[in-house]
C-alpha cells in the first residue's frame, strides 16, 4: 500500500467521494428549488416563497463544499496524475476543461447574483438566475461524464508522436458508456434532492410543526422528485448492461463467471474479484428507495404519510441511503476500469507523476482529515438550520443597505 | 490559436489574483479592522456579493491550463507538489469557512475567524512561492515572493475595503502603512532574486517589475487622498501585473500546447462564455455596489 500510485489512487478516491456526496445533493436539490421558487413567482403565495429561502439556504450551506472539494478535483489531475494528462490530455482535458469554463465558472457567477439577488432583482430575472444556476449545474454533470466516458470506453482519438489527439469530438458525445450513464447520474441526483426535501419535511412533521401548508406541499414534492428520479435511476442503470458486457464485461459478470472471464482476458486485464458487492448494494439500495418512495407517495393521498406517523420515521431514516448508493455506484465504475486507467489503453500506474510517496502520503492525509472536519462542520449546519425550520414571513422590504450577504 | 489561449490563460489567471485577492484581503483584514462581532460580519460581507465569482477564477483558469496546455499543466504542478498542496488545503479550508461562518448568524466565530485568517495567509503566501519556484526560485526567493504577494494582498483588501467597508478609514490606514513594506519587498523579491534562472523576456520582466515596485507606492498616495477607487484600481493593477510578470518570464510554452482540433473544439465554448461570465460577474460588483437604489 505504499507505493505512490496506490496512495495517489486512495487520494483520488476520498476527495471524489467527498466532493460527489455534496454534487450529488447539490444538483437534485436545486431542481427542487428552482420549482418551490417557479411556484412562487406563478402565485406569489408566501409558502412557497418560505419554502424556496428554507431549501435554498441548505442548497447554499451545500454548495460551498462542493465548490471547495471540487478545486482540489481539478487540480489533482496535474498534482498526482501527470502522465494522464501528458498522454490524453489533447483528448481528454478537453471536455473538463469545457466543464469548467460553461459549467463552474458560470454556474457560481449565476448562483452568486441569485443568493444576492432576493428583493433586489426584478422576480421574473431572480427566477431566471436560479433555472439557469440548474441547468449548468447539468451541463458541470455532462462535460464531467464525456471525460469520465472517454476513460470507461476510449473513442474519437489517434495515437500521433506518443501522445494521444482529438480526432472526432463528435465520437466523444456520443460516446456508448456516456448518454445512459449521465440520465443514471441525474436521475440519482433528482432523487437524493428528492429524499432529502422529503426527510427534511418528515422531521418537520413529526416535531409538529405549525407550517403543515408549507410542508405537505414540500414533502409532496419531494416524493414526486425521488419517484420520478428511482424509476429513472432504474431504468438507465440496467440499460448500461448491454454496453458494458462489450466494453467491460467484468463490471456486470456474475461473481460465478469470474474464473471464466479471468481466462478470456488475462489475470491482469481484471479488476478486483470483489466488485461485484459495491454493484448488488447498490441494486439493492435502489430497488428499497424506490419501494420506499412509491408507497410514501400514494400515502399522500389523504395526507396518510403524515397521519401514521411512522412513513415519516421511515422517510427521515432513508435520507442517506442514496449517497451510499452512489458511492456503491462509483465504485462499481471506477474500480471496475482497474487495472487501467484509460480502458485498453493507458495502465493506472502509468499515469502517475513523478511524485514520491512521501509527498502523497502527506497530502492525503492532509486533504482527508481536512475534508472530514469540514464535512462534519458543513452536515451539522445544514443539520441545525433544517431543524429550525423556515423564517417567519415578514414582508420585503425595499433595501437601501448594502447587502449583508455573508 | 496559440497566442489567443496564452492570452486567456493570462487573463484568467490575473483575474484570479485581483479578483479573489479581494477575498483574501478582506479575509486576513476581518478582524483587524472590526472591533465587534457586527463589524467583523459587514466587513467580510462587503466581498459576500462578489466572493463565489472571485473564487471561481481559479478553476476557470485550471481547466484552461488542463485543456489547452496539457503538457505544461504537469509540469508545473507536480514540480512543485508541497506548495501547490498546501495553497489548495488554504483554498478549500478558506472558501468553506466564509460560507460556513456566515450561514448561522447567532454561531460562534471565533474558530471560522482563525481558520479564515490562517487560509488566506496560506494562499496568498503560497501562490506567490508557487511563482517563485516556477522561475526557479529558491527556497529564501520562494519565502520573499510568498510573502510579498501577502503584502500586495494585503493592500489590495485594504484598498477594496476603503471603497466598500464598513470602516472605511481604518482601512485606508491599513493600507498606507502595509502599502511601502510591500513595495520594498517586490523589489527585494524581484531584485534580490534576479537574474532568475528561467527568465524568457527580462527587458519585459524588468518593466514589470518597476512598475510592481511603483504601483503599492502610487496606491498608498491615493489612499492617502481619500481618492479610494484610484487607490483600488492601482492596488487591482499591481496583481495583475504580478500575473503578467510570470507569463512574461515563462512565454513562450508553445511545446505544451494541444494540437488544433483539441484547441478548436476549446474555442467554440471559450468565445461565447468568457464575455458572459465578465459581463455577469461585473453586473454583480455594479448591482452590490453601496448606496444604490436597487432595480
Amino acid at each position: 500500500m505504499a507505493d505512490p500510485p496506490a496512495l495517489a489512487r486512495i487520494q483520488f478516491a476520498v476527495t471524489t467521494t467527498f466532493h460527489f456526496l455534496f454534487v450529488l445533493l447539490t444538483l437534485g436539490l436545486v431542481v427542487l428549488v428552482a420549482i418551490m421558487q417557479t411556484r412562487y413567482a406563478i402565485t406569489g403565495k408566501s409558502e412557497h416563497r418560505r419554502a424556496t429561502r428554507f431549501f435554498g439556504k441548505l442548497y447554499v450551506v451545500n454548495y460551498a463544499l462542493g465548490i471547495a472539494t471540487g478545486i482540489v478535483m481539478e487540480f489533482q489531475f496535474g498534482l498526482t496524475w501527470s502522465g494522464l494528462s501528458t498522454y490524453a490530455g489533447d483528448v481528454f482535458g478537453a471536455p473538463l476543461a469545457i466543464e469548467t469554463l460553461v459549467a463552474f465558472f458560470l454556474e457560481s457567477t449565476f448562483l452568486g447574483l441569485w443568493i444576492f439577488g432576493w428583493d433586489r432583482l426584478n422576480k421574473w430575472v431572480h427566477l431566471a438566475l436560479i433555472w439557469l444556476t440548474a441547468a449548468t449545474a447539468f451541463a458541470s454533470a455532462f462535460w464531467i461524464m464525456v471525460s469520465n466516458a472517454f476513460l470507461q470506453n476510449p473513442v474519437g482519438y489517434e495515437l500521433r508522436d506518443g501522445v494521444l489527439r482529438l480526432t472526432d469530438f463528435g465520437a466523444l458525445l456520443r460516446n456508448p458508456t456516456l448518454t445512459d450513464a449521465v440520465l443514471h447520474l441525474s436521475s440519482a441526483a433528482l432523487a437524493t434532492g428528492g429524499f432529502f426535501v422529503a426527510g427534511v419535511s418528515a422531521w418537520h412533521f413529526l416535531r409538529r410543526t405549525k407550517d403543515i401548508v408549507l410542508f405537505k406541499r414540500t414533502i409532496r414534492l419531494g416524493l414526486i422528485a425521488s419517484t420520478v428520479g428511482m424509476y429513472g435511476v432504474i431504468s438507465y442503470g440496467f440499460e448500461q448492461y448491454g454496453v458494458l458486457k462489450n466494453v467491460q464485461p467484468a463490471k456486470v459478470a456474475d461473481p460465478d463467471d469470474l474464473p471464466a472471464l479471468t481466462d478470456r482476458l488475462g489475470a491482469d486485464n481484471m479488476p478486483p474479484g470483489w466488485i461485484h458487492v459495491p454493484r448488488d448494494v447498490m441494486v439493492n439500495m435502489g430497488f428499497t428507495l424506490a419501494l420506499v418512495s412509491l408507497v410514501a407517495l400514494l400515502l399522500t393521498i389523504g395526507n396518510l404519510v403524515v397521519r401514521l406517523r411512522f412513513p415519516l420515521v421511515v422517510l427521515l431514516v432513508v435520507v442517506p441511503v442514496p449517497f451510499a448508493a452512489a458511492i456503491c455506484g462509483w465504485l462499481l465504475r471506477e474500480e471496475g476500469r482497474q487495472p487501467w486507467l484509460i480502458n485498453g489503453v493507458l495502465r493506472t500506474a502509468d499515469g502517475m507523476s513523478p511524485v514520491g510517496a512521501g509527498s502523497v502520503l502527506a497530502s492525503l492525509i492532509g486533504f482527508s482529515a481536512l475534508f472530514v472536519l469540514l464535512a462534519l462542520a458543513d452536515w451539522i449546519l445544514i443539520a441545525r438550520l433544517a431543524g429550525r425550520g423556515p423564517e417567519p414571513e415578514q414582508a420585503p422590504a425595499p433595501v437601501r443597505e448594502p447587502a449583508i450577504v455573508l | 490559436m496559440t497566442t489567443m489561449w496564452l492570452a486567456l490563460l493570462g487573463f484568467l489567471f490575473c483575474g484570479y489574483l485581483a479578483l479573489a485577492g479581494v477575498d483574501y484581503g478582506t479575509g486576513l483584514l476581518m478582524r483587524v479592522l472590526a472591533t465587534d462581532a457586527t463589524e467583523s460580519r459587514r466587513v467580510l460581507g462587503a466581498a459576500g456579493p462578489v466572493f463565489l465569482g472571485n473564487e471561481v477564477w481559479l478553476v476557470a483558469a485550471a481547466g484552461v491550463l488542463f485543456g489547452a496546455f496539457p503538457r505544461l499543466e504537469g509540469d508545473l504542478l507536480s514540480g512543485a507538489y508541497p506548495v501547490v498542496v498546501a495553497t489548495l488545503l488554504g483554498v478549500v479550508a478558506f472558501t468553506a469557512a466564509v460560507q460556513l461562518r456566515s450561514r448561522r448568524p447567532e454561531g460562534r466565530k471565533g474558530l471560522w475567524d482563525g481558520v479564515i485568517l490562517l487560509s488566506a495567509a496560506t494562499i496568498s503566501t503560497g501562490w506567490g512561492a508557487f511563482v517563485a519556484h516556477t522561475l526557479g526560485g529558491s527556497a529564501v526567493g520562494q519565502l520573499v515572493c510568498g510573502t510579498t504577494l501577502l503584502a500586495l494582498v494585503l493592500v489590495h483588501g485594504s484598498a477594496f475595503l476603503a471603497v466598500r467597508g464598513p470602516v472605511r478609514a481604518r482601512a485606508a490606514r491599513v493600507g498606507r502603512v502595509v502599502a511601502p513594506a510591500a513595495s520594498a519587498l517586490v523589489a527585494l523579491a524581484v531584485f534580490a532574486g534576479w537574474p532568475w534562472q528561467r527568465v524568457a523576456h527580462p527587458a519585459f520582466a524588468l518593466a514589470l517589475a518597476v512598475v510592481l515596485v511603483v504601483l503599492p507606492l502610487a496606491a498608498r498616495s491615493l489612499l492617502a487622498q481619500h481618492r479610494f477607487r484610484l487607490a483600488f484600481g492601482a492596488t487591482a493593477a499591481t496583481l495583475v501585473c504580478a500575473g503578467a510578470l510570470v507569463f512574461a518570464a515563462r512565454l513562450p510554452v508553445t511545446a505544451a500546447i494541444a494540437a488544433t482540433p483539441t484547441l478548436t473544439v476549446l474555442t467554440w465554448f471559450a468565445v461565447p462564455v468568457v464575455p458572459i461570465v465578465v459581463v455577469l460577474q461585473a453586473i454583480t460588483w455594479w448591482t452590490a455596489r453601496p448606496g444604490r437604489v436597487f432595480w
